[in-house]
């Protein structure tokens, strides 16, 4: 089974697990600022050139790409996060402790219905207009 | 978290040879880059920018049409991070210019005196397209009064209380009609070394009082000069006009528009159309005489021209020499040379002289 199929499965298992509301919403939460300290130098990187270029309409248009890559990046780091965090809630469940990070951060990193819905995000409120 | 994060530290701190240089060299590159990308350095960063057409500024009642004419600005960047200046270093498109924020006015000041300029040349170009074209048309009227000159422009460090928007109505007691004749009135004032002071009379918040402004002396070219530290503009109340006309709120500022809204209003509020369906893009700031005005950032408005396909781009003639240094660099340019232009009459004659 690949990586993708495989977070799709441990995805659906992840939320089946019906965990408390409470510590699903703390792990969350968590896994947010988790997810900027790891992207804070992309992003910051990417703002300056932004700034740079962004009377450059073809520049503009890579930027915005690489900015939508980074937004996957973040929805697959802040899934894999929360899974972690998860688990050091939950260690004495099993089915929890089954899960496969890595492949829960390459299946949201590649969600199909993430990417066209930021696509469209991005399109509308940055490189149109 | 804090479980999470502890359990990291543990793992970080049990990693050997290469694996802990790896670690180490993360850290200190994520450092790094927040430090280059968060301190900020005294430089104003000027790249090109983007087009917009007049009727996005003003709009006349009248007309329906919506002409070609474009102002063109520049993206201005102040107090720019260390990365930024780097990557400005190695974009030749971009001008970078130190400020001294001691002298320099404050952001706020700046986007004052930016509003400040932008209402004035909205205001002149208006009243200039109007007088202009009633002289063809009896039915076009404005009727408008001369208000006083107000300050667009002044040194930090100078002791006068005069601020950014205060209109100076008087020069010594005597009442100002015009920029050149407050010109007339300080020229021997500056030349008397007997005389520090010059007294003027503002109205600031609907209040008038009288301030002692000290004349500035220093040496510029190994030649004594005496100055008043202030940028003056004239300022004018437009009271009707005929068409009517409406200014829309925008988000540049500015004076540099003020030469292509003249051209746009005056095609508005006359028949013919002087712009023969061509791109015209241009910059300048314009008098209520007509007189067209240097602006700063040329380099960059001339590389923005060509990027949104201008057919015609009009510079100031004070501006036309840097102007060309730029346009001979750009690969397969879409006008064919910036045309120079000295008053609102000049851009009139060309555009009149195309063939459709």
């Amino acid at each position: 089974m690949s990586l993708w199929n495989q977070g799709k499965l441990d995805t659906k298992t992840y939320y089946d697990l019906k965990l408390s509301k409470k510590t699903d919403y703390k792990s969350f939460l968590f896994s947010l600022p988790l997810t900027a300290v790891v992207v804070l130098p992309a992003l910051l990187i990417l703002v300056q050139f932004f700034k740079l270029y962004y009377y450059d309409v073809v520049v503009r248009f890579f930027l915005g790409m690489i900015a939508w890559f980074l937004l996957l990046l973040c929805n697959g780091l802040s899934n894999m996060f929360m899974v972690k965090l998860s688990k050091r809630y939950y260690p004495e469940n099993t089915t929890l402790m089954t899960l496969n990070e890595r492949a829960i951060f390459w299946f949201h990193t590649f969600d199909i219905f993430f990417a066209l819905f930021t696509l469209i995000l991005i399109i509308y409120f940055g490189v149109a207009r | 978290m804090k479980k999470y994060l502890t359990e990291l530290w543990i793992h970080f701190k049990g990693f050997s040879g290469w694996k802990r240089i790896v670690s180490i060299a993360t850290v200190v590159l994520y450092s790094f880059i927040l430090v280059i990308s968060l301190v900020k350095i005294n430089y104003i960063c000027l790249t090109p920018g983007t087009i917009s057409p007049v009727s996005s500024t003003i709009s006349i009642s009248s007309s329906e049409e919506t002409n070609p004419i474009y102002t063109v600005s520049v993206y201005e960047y102040r107090k720019i991070s260390i990365l930024h200046y780097w990557l400005s270093l190695a974009n030749d498109e971009v001008e970078l210019t130190k400020f001294d924020p001691a002298t320099s006015l404050s952001d706020k000041e700046e986007a004052y005196q930016g509003e400040l300029m932008k209402q004035n040349s909205i205001t002149n170009s208006i009243i200039m397209a109007y007088v202009e074209a009633a002289k063809y048309n009896d039915d076009i009227v404005i009727d408008y009064d001369f208000n006083g000159l107000v300050v667009v422009g002044l040194d930090r460090t100078t002791d006068s209380d005069l601020q950014l928007g205060d209109l100076i109505t008087h020069l010594n007691g005597t009442i100002l009609t015009s920029y050149n004749q407050f010109m007339t009135l300080i020229r021997p004032l500056l030349q008397n070394e007997a005389i520090d002071t010059v007294d003027m009379t503002l109205v600031r918040n609907d209040k008038s009082s009288t301030v002692e402004v000290s004349i500035q002396s220093d040496v510029f070219d190994g030649q004594s000069m005496r100055y008043l530290s202030l940028l003056l503009y004239e300022d004018y109340t437009i009271h009707d006009a005929n068409p009517r006309y409406e200014e829309v709120e925008t988000v540049t500022s500015g004076p540099s528009g003020g030469l292509m809204q003249a051209l746009a209003v005056y095609d508005a509020i006359t028949s013919g159309d002087l712009t023969r369906g061509l791109r015209i893009l241009g910059t300048g700031t314009i008098e209520v005489d007509g007189t067209v005005g240097a602006i700063g950032g040329v380099k960059q408005k001339i590389i923005t021209a060509n990027l949104y396909q201008a057919d015609y781009f009009f510079v100031p003639q004070d501006n036309y020499e840097e102007a060309m240094e730029q346009y001979v660099k750009l690969d397969n340019p879409s006008y064919s040379a910036p045309i120079s232009v000295s008053s609102f009459a000049d851009a009139i004659a060309f555009l009149e002289g195309l063939e459709g």
